[in-house]
């Protein structure tokens, strides 16, 4: 059972993936990319791991795949169907995924996978939280005063410049 | 594999029926289908009572004779009730039979998955909520995360619908939508962290359980809270007065303009099931769900852990959610009909500079609350605090008035 459901996900997730990469359309690319995420959450589940499938699509099916449609609809021209995609290009990409693919095959390949018993307890929420807060909490706190350097750099950026009143 | 299921729900009832004739495996696969089947003819029956009542309202408040008389008169004239009950019947025939029109320079795939995952959203995300005592079809142990996670996903297809009508109104309605349900998600997430950190809990089962164990609602230390949740749940379903996506004066219909017929009617279905929904949510995490004031019994304390549940205990802890569900949508179409639209900068503005500081405040507030209670082992510590905040906020709004402009010498 629990195998015919990650053979499912892991085409969607494939598929999916392929075809954000190929779409000549920026908007069909941004829904492809959401099925992947959503196809990954899915995964997630299967891992028995809910609380981060659920962050998946909150954080990046609903907040960041949002945004980056919302940023597509803005630009010019995006109504058509053009891409400025060579065939020289596809060749290069194909060429270096080729060769990503091959140096993650004999990684995955030669790496001993250590496999511990499976964790018995479902809850494992509050584990989660008592971690960042005690053995993790330098990482988590230096990630989220990054967090907030970016937060305020953005807002920066974003701002009017501040002339003389209009007459 | 492990379902995240903790408490047993509907489909445990199920099950020992159908035990015997399939086998444990697969009878428990079809009881969960049949429960989500359940859960599909509860929402559209559900949504034709609540169109009713929007109708019903609309007409009370604004004088409308349409449903008030539709249907033969003698219903009309015998009670205020009666009058106008063919108006949903009538209006579901019109949408089936409306012929469906697809522009033809539409992004065909895009223009017809709108309305189906608008609607699989509104159907996913129904599943973790508590109707009543042991009436849920799953416990999932990150609960109101899953709701709100996969509520988020709403915006996704009226972005499609926007976009693949390929109309400018549609495109501005789209794009007016998902700039404020991204904005009002994030007071809306906050004033949800408030009861889940009482809780310590994200299933919504748990936190119905804490809050009887509390002795008191999750309303009462953070009323502020339950206020910023419903105003910002009703921007997130895109009602009045947060209709600015399909403003009529300007848009037309906004992302809905090019759709018709049955696919309109998808739309339509998903709007009133999720008015549903985040009442639903409300009234389970602030208003005590199923839990009766003045009322105790164990039935509805630990559901699941009685020998023999009596069933008179279980349909009362129904009927209270029903009755907290219902009245929050009341007021839901009652604000509608009575409230001007807003405009999108102040929109903006309430959202970010209002609604956002006081979350944060209502949150710390309830921090504070879990150390009293802790410390002093009393729920007078919940009162005292959901006191304390509503008068400093109530303060500190007076003292940040500004004052109305000057007109001249009266």
């Amino acid at each position: 059972m629990t195998d015919a459901i990650f053979y499912v996900l892991a085409g969607l997730i494939l598929t999916s993936a392929m075809s954000m990469v190929q779409a000549r359309n920026l908007f069909h690319a941004g829904l492809a990319l959401i099925t992947c995420f959503l196809g990954v959450a899915g995964l997630y589940v299967l891992l028995n791991a809910p609380f981060i499938a659920a962050l998946q699509v909150l954080i990046y099916a609903g907040a960041i795949a949002v945004i980056l449609l919302f940023g597509f609809m803005l630009t010019h021209h995006v109504m058509r169907d053009e891409s400025n995609k060579r065939f020289s290009q596809q060749a290069a990409g194909m060429g270096a995924a080729a060769v990503m693919c091959g140096v993650l095959v004999a990684v995955i390949g030669a790496s001993p996978w250590k496999t511990g018993p499976a964790p018995t307890h479902i809850d494992d929420l509050n584990q989660l939280g008592q971690q960042l807060l005690t053995s993790y909490l330098l990482p988590f706190e230096l990630a989220s005063v990054f967090l907030l350097a970016a937060l305020v750099g953005a807002i920066m950026i974003a701002r009017k410049e501040e002339g003389p009143p209009p007459p | 594999m492990v379902i995240f299921a903790q408490t047993p729900g509907f489909d445990s009832w199920l099950t020992p029926f159908l035990a015997p004739h399939l086998g444990a495996g697969p009878a428990q696969a079809v009881a969960m289908l049949l429960v989500l089947i359940g859960i599909l003819a509860f929402i559209s029956v559900n949504v034709m009572f609540l169109v009713w009542l929007e109708r019903k309202i609309s007409a009370r408040i604004q004088n409308r004779t349409g449903p008030m008389m539709t249907g033969p008169r003698s219903f009309a004239e015998t009670s205020m009730w009666f009058g106008g009950f063919l108006q949903t019947p009538a209006d579901s025939i019109k949408l089936l039979f409306k012929e469906q029109i697809v522009p033809a320079k539409a992004d065909k795939v895009p223009f017809y998955l709108a309305p189906m995952t608008i609607f699989a959203v509104c159907l996913s995300a129904h599943v973790v909520l508590p109707f009543g005592p042991l009436f849920w079809v799953a416990d999932l142990n990150v609960g109101l995360l899953y709701a709100v996670g996969i509520s988020s996903l709403t915006v996704l297809s009226i972005l499609m619908a926007g976009w693949a009508s390929n109309s400018k109104y549609s495109l501005l309605g789209g794009l007016r939508s998902a700039a404020q349900m991204l904005s009002y998600e994030i007071p809306l997430i906050f004033a949800l962290l408030a009861p889940i950190l009482m809780a310590g809990s994200l299933s919504m089962v748990e936190i119905v359980k804490a809050q009887a164990e509390y002795g008191v609602w999750f309303c009462v230390p953070s009323l502020l809270g339950l206020l910023i949740y419903f105003v910002s749940s009703i921007a997130e379903v895109n009602r009045p007065p947060f209709d600015i996506p399909e403003a009529e004066s300007e848009l037309v219909a906004g992302y809905v303009s090019e759709y018709s017929g049955l696919m309109f009617a998808m739309f339509f279905l998903a709007e009133f099931a999720n008015m549903f929904l985040v009442s639903g949510i409300a009234a389970t995490v602030f208003l005590g769900g199923w839990l009766i004031p003045f009322f105790d019994a164990p039935e509805l304390t630990h559901p699941g852990l009685v020998e023999h549940p009596r069933l008179w205990v279980q349909v009362l802890g129904l009927l209270s959610f029903w009755v907290k569900a219902y009245f929050l949508v009341v007021i839901m179409m009652w604000i509608r009909w009575t409230f001007p639209r807003l405009r999108p900068d102040h929109l903006m503005n309430f959202g970010w500079k209002f609604m956002l500081p006081v979350a944060f405040l209502n949150l710390l507030g309830s921090a504070l609350a879990v150390l009293l209670y802790q410390a002093y082992d009393t729920y007078l510590a919940f009162w005292a605090v959901g006191i304390v905040l509503v008068v400093s906020v109530v303060l500190i709004m007076r003292a940040l008035k500004e004052p109305p402009p000057y007109r001249g010498p009266r």
